[in-house]
């Protein structure tokens, strides 16, 4: 019983670390319970923890999970809901799921650099798709992997979310003024908003508005909250490269 | 509209690297970018509705090719979605927001900041009608099935 227990309530700690919507981690938790045959299962999830209550044989258990770190990858999410839909047709036995999900906690994400380039990539085109010209989405390109380095740098050491966003968005505001400066591109705000996309919390806004009209209320908010919070560093970051640079007597 | 759909395809494809999404899914993932940008252009510069329309537009859009993805590939929705979607969220206007509060012009920024709110909500709005009406067309099949 306890093994079921920290089994599923780990399924749901991993997924929800990796973005998924709130309806999702405790449709997998209930879905794996469930799944072994328990009298009653519960499942209460917010953005910074999950509860799960089981009944089993007129004896209640309970165990939370406190989460701190937050970040996207998608196919984590893919493989857990595989494993959870799997079960319900075809039982494992609970050693076996606890192994395959460690192997899916394991699996191999991409490289630092390959990540970085196609943060480049990525930034590239949105220079294109904000009517930039070629050589703002080339400057956009070079900016962009140098952010991701940085910004997954500080992540690294555990600072709070609200430093390392400011950071990039001091360090975008600037890159982009140094080379509109030395002519290497045509408009700094093109620059600027395309790299500045990577760093939005655009998978937080939307999540925040579907987690409230699916009726998580709580959830909801905690997500705007953080939603907010991360826009407003990247924004005072960009600020507060905007007024040095004007301080110095530059035009912005 | 062509340099559109490739330029967000590119963007799109940058997410779904760094979201970690493998194999042949991150190619139809990068796709919902491109379909995203169509029907974004067609709506806004070609019959001239305003933002909040072409933002639940788009996002109905991109949530309906999701859907039918997900289907296809056995995947769920969201890994199609999200990135897709990241491209329309509106980062631009906040940055805007952020330059008028700057710029002593309270005005303008709550104007832009609005103009964020309602952008973002209507993309969760495309995307929570598409979700709602997929749900319900099975449910009614299965219903329909077993009467028969």
């Amino acid at each position: 019983m306890d093994k079921l227990l920290r089994v599923a309530t780990k399924a749901g700690q991993v997924i929800l670390m990796c973005g998924a919507e709130t309806y999702r981690v405790e449709e997998t938790i209930v879905k794996i319970c469930q799944a072994y045959h328990v009298e009653e299962a519960n499942a209460f999830v917010l953005p910074t923890g999950v509860f799960v209550t089981v009944v089993h044989e007129g004896k209640t258990h309970s165990l939370n999970v406190r989460i701190n770190k937050r970040s996207t990858n998608l196919n984590m999410i893919d493989a857990v809901n595989k494993l959870a839909r799997s079960i319900q047709n075809d039982p494992i036995s609970l050693e076996e799921l606890d192994r395959k999900l460690d192997e899916i906690i394991k699996a191999p994400k991409y490289p630092w650099y390959i990540v970085d380039l196609f943060a480049g990539i990525g930034t590239f085109g949105f220079a294109f798709f904000f009517g930039g010209d070629f050589k703002d989405a080339l400057c956009s390109f070079v900016t962009g992997c140098l952010v991701k380095v940085i910004v997954d740098y500080l992540e690294s050491f555990d600072v709070s979310s609200f430093i390392y966003n400011g950071v990039g968005g001091f360090f975008i505001t600037l890159m982009a003024y140094l080379s509109c400066q030395f002519s290497l591109g045509t408009s700094a705000d093109t620059i600027i908003i395309a790299t500045i996309m990577l760093l939005v919390p655009g998978v937080c806004i939307t999540n925040a508005v579907r987690d409230s009209l699916a009726g998580d209320l709580v959830s909801g908010i905690a997500r705007a909250v953080e939603a907010i919070l991360i826009a407003t560093s990247i924004a005072l970051g960009a600020g507060v490269a905007v007024s040095v640079i004007r301080l110095l007597g530059g035009v912005m | 509209m062509i340099k559109l759909a490739i330029a967000s395809f590119l963007a799109t494809l940058g997410f779904a690297i760094m979201f970690n999404i493998r194999g042949e899914k991150v190619f139809y993932a990068s796709l919902c970018g491109s379909v995203g940008a169509i029907v974004y252009h067609l709506t806004l510069n070609v019959w001239h509705y305003n933002l909040f329309l072409t933002m639940l537009y788009t996002s109905m859009a991109m949530s309906l090719y999701s859907e039918i993805m997900a289907r296809k590939l056995k995947a769920p929705v969201t890994l199609f979605l999200i990135c897709g979607l990241i491209c329309f969220v509106p980062g631009g206007t906040m940055y805007y927001t952020m330059m008028e509060i700057l710029n002593n012009n309270t005005a303008g920024a709550t104007a832009l900041f609005m103009q964020v709110m309602s952008s973002s909500g209507a993309l969760a709005i495309g995307i929570v009608v598409v979700s709602t009406v997929v749900k319900l067309y099975y449910r009614i099949k299965r219903l329909g099935g077993v009467k028969k």
